[in-house]
């Protein structure tokens, strides 16, 4: 593999080009989804591999966890581990296997003490064969902990996804993605706030709830 | 058949030594009351002291001088770990003691891409464990053994160089008793050379037929009847250190050895190690005994080092520690994948790693995977299982339910007309679902189902206990 290859894989350089509709999105470089018109906002067609992803949102039961079914199902199809780092309530079994997430794959740490969350989520995210780690921090990281952690997930390759507040909107974040999402009648509206390498598309995208 | 001799003057040294030898350190023997220098390291030469000096003038030389007494057993216990050490180079191991190892290593050339691959690995593993070693190679034991210890680092690979290059060695070097030493230099013979001029017979009347039978193996004219070391059945070694010690750092130094001789003990028996346990010897206190379980079970040296130095440097000592035993409670034959021993999934070896580094920190209960059953209870149907579980997962008929699940369901308030409530009065999307299950134990549920949206736009499962106050409970969200 090229030098070039490889430093694209890892996300630490981003094409410029918009991924069209009709381009075949590369799967190593950004993780299918599974919701149309959001992989076509985002760079290399859907949430970004070796990265910090942002989703901020006010509630729980708005949609948040639905949003990354169908990728996470995609990454247990694959043999890569889905990780929920101390996850705030039970990961619903009958749920996550109706969504086809294969239960083999998918872990939970539950449990921790504040300082070791971030630490697991590091570990976990420089580790091969992970995925994607889910985690729902309780007292705001600082901009440090977000930036090594953001370097973890380059090392790892997988995706990293922290479920944040709307407050936290306005503050600086080395996350290569953010999104808040906003529910309504419909179902949601993701917003893009921040995105790497991201030239065109809509910066609102309208998703059906289930 | 190729043999490789390692020589190791300095075990008495390296066997007592610490991490750190950069402190003069003599390891001295008595006799008759006179304590006498045995050997020393480099720290101590750059000072002046030399074998076979008085302690007591070595001590006049330098004042920081660090001496420790000979002790046969400590260099013979760790020339036994020498020798399980190198099983993981090799089945076919010798012990030449005091300090030495011959190693058939013929046989492992292939496995580690070559002579020159096997030796830097060799080489690499026993500097890590902080011994050193001269090595000679030959195609015979005998010959081997006096390359190692004319400690010029010659390998002779081929037969017919081999009496070429036997000829220029001492006889000093070979092993015969020291009386037919002193007799052959009174004869003016110094070298091998000198021996092999001389007709047999001549040699055999005046010296007995030891020196030539050594001759004879050496060159491979006669069989060398080697005994082979082979590993306990039950892995149990210990250190002692020369003085109790009370930080980690040197307790580290000697558990990398005792893992390096469970990495070779692996090797010999085929077997890979799931649970271990580490004592730590306290003078005139009790053993405390630490234990490390793994999630798959494991024969990498490095990994488990890098699992027991975490445990031991977060570990308070609370007292001095004299020495270490390390004992595999739990072996396990190695099977061609080791994940497949678990049921668990295959590949993501790096990720079993980190999720072992994660359960050694964390705790032994951290890690849950999502198991789901065949029951009509939601509290059944969805749990958190210890990983890894042995768990087969059931297919659910497609009923929608939430990701999340309220470990406790949560009462709900009611507006004046008995409506739930969270944030505002909720909005019922869809239901009744009943759920009634389990009266044939104690847990008796008659639950009705909905889904519910709240006016924050949540979407909520709530359900009703018809005839049973409070009403509502809040049991999941569909995130």
């Amino acid at each position: 593999m090229s030098e070039l290859q490889q430093l694209m894989q890892h996300g630490r350089l981003w094409r410029g080009r918009q991924q069209g509709p009709g381009d075949a999105a590369d799967e190593r470089l950004g993780l299918a989804s599974g919701h149309e018109a959001l992989d076509r906002s985002l760079p290399f067609g859907g949430w970004p591999r070796g990265a910090l992803t942002e989703i901020l949102h006010a509630y729980p039961g708005q949609g948040e966890l639905q949003l990354l079914l169908p990728a996470l199902a995609r990454l247990s199809r694959a043999r890569q581990y889905v990780l929920f780092v101390d996850p705030p309530w039970l990961p619903y079994a009958p749920a996550l296997s109706a969504a086809q997430v294969q239960l083999p794959y998918c872990l939970s740490l539950d449990g921790l003490a504040e300082a070791d969350r971030h630490w697991a989520l590091e570990q976990a995210l420089r580790a091969e064969h992970c995925g994607a780690a889910l985690a729902w921090p309780r007292r705001d990281p600082d901009n440090k902990t977000l930036r090594r952690l953001q370097l973890a997930a380059e090392a790892g390759g997988g995706c990293a996804f922290l479920f944040r507040p709307p407050r936290v909107r306005g503050q600086h974040s080395p996350a290569a993605l953010r999104l808040q999402l906003h529910a309504n009648g419909n179902g949601i509206e993701l917003e893009i706030l921040k995105c790497r390498g991201r030239h065109a598309g809509a910066a609102r995208i309208q998703i059906a709830r289930a | 058949m190729l043999w490789l001799a390692l020589y190791m003057p300095l075990l008495p040294l390296e066997s007592a030594a610490s991490a750190t030898a950069d402190q003069p350190l003599v390891v001295y023997t008595s006799h008759a009351g006179q304590h006498s220098v045995y050997r020393l390291n480099a720290a101590a030469a750059a000072r002046g002291i030399d074998p076979g000096m008085p302690l007591t003038a070595a001590r006049s030389l330098c004042q920081t001088l660090h001496a420790i007494e000979h002790n046969a057993r400590r260099e013979q216990n760790a020339l036994e770990g020498l020798a399980l050490w190198s099983m993981s180079f090799t089945s076919r191991v010798s012990l030449q003691p005091p300090q030495g190892l011959i190693l058939e290593i013929g046989a492992s050339l292939m496995l580690f891409g070559g002579l020159e691959a096997l030796l830097e690995a060799m080489h690499r593993g026993l500097d890590a464990l902080g011994f050193s070693a001269h090595r000679g190679i030959a195609p015979t034991p005998m010959a081997a053994w006096l390359l190692a210890l004319e400690q010029h680092g010659r390998s002779i690979i081929r037969h017919d160089e081999l009496r070429a290059a036997l000829l220029p060695l001492p006889l000093s070097l070979l092993p015969i008793d020291q009386a037919k030493k002193t007799a052959l230099s009174r004869l003016g013979l110094q070298h091998i050379r000198d021996c092999l001029r001389l007709p047999r017979d001549g040699l055999t009347r005046r010296l007995g037929p030891q020196l030539l039978d050594c001759l004879d193996r050496a060159l491979g004219h006669a069989p060398e009847a080697r005994s082979f070391y082979s590993p306990p059945e039950r892995f149990q070694a210990q250190v002692l250190l020369p003085e109790p010690v009370i930080h980690v750092q040197p307790l580290l130094f000697v558990l990398k050895r005792l893992l390096g001789q469970l990495a070779g003990f692996l090797r010999a028996r085929d077997a890979a190690a799931q649970r271990l346990q580490l004592d730590l010897i306290k003078p005139f206190l009790p053993i405390e005994t630490l234990q490390l379980t793994l999630l798959q079970p494991g024969r990498d040296p490095e990994q488990l080092f890098g699992l027991w130095r975490e445990r031991l440097e977060r570990h308070t000592l609370d007292a001095a520690v004299e020495g270490l035993e390390l004992r595999v409670s739990r072996l396990l034959p190695l099977l061609p994948t080791s994940s497949d021993l678990l049921g668990a999934p295959a590949g993501g070896d790096d990720f079993m790693h980190t999720l072992e580094r994660l359960r050694n920190r964390l705790g032994e209960h951290v890690i849950h995977q999502p198991l789901s059953l065949a029951d009509h209870r939601p509290e059944r149907a969805g749990q958190q299982a210890a990983f890894p579980t042995r768990g087969q997962a059931t297919e659910h008929p497609h009923l929608l339910r939430p990701l999340w699940l309220l470990p406790t369901p949560q009462a709900l308030a009611q507006d004046s007309r008995g409506a739930p409530v969270l944030h505002g009065p909720l909005t019922l999307l869809s239901g009744p679902e009943r759920i009634e299950a389990g009266w044939w134990d104690s847990s008796d549920q008659r639950r009705d189902y909905y889904i519910a949206q709240s006016p924050r736009q949540q979407h909520l499962w709530i359900y009703r206990q018809p005839g049973k106050a409070p009403a509502w409970f809040l049991h999941g969200f569909f995130a």
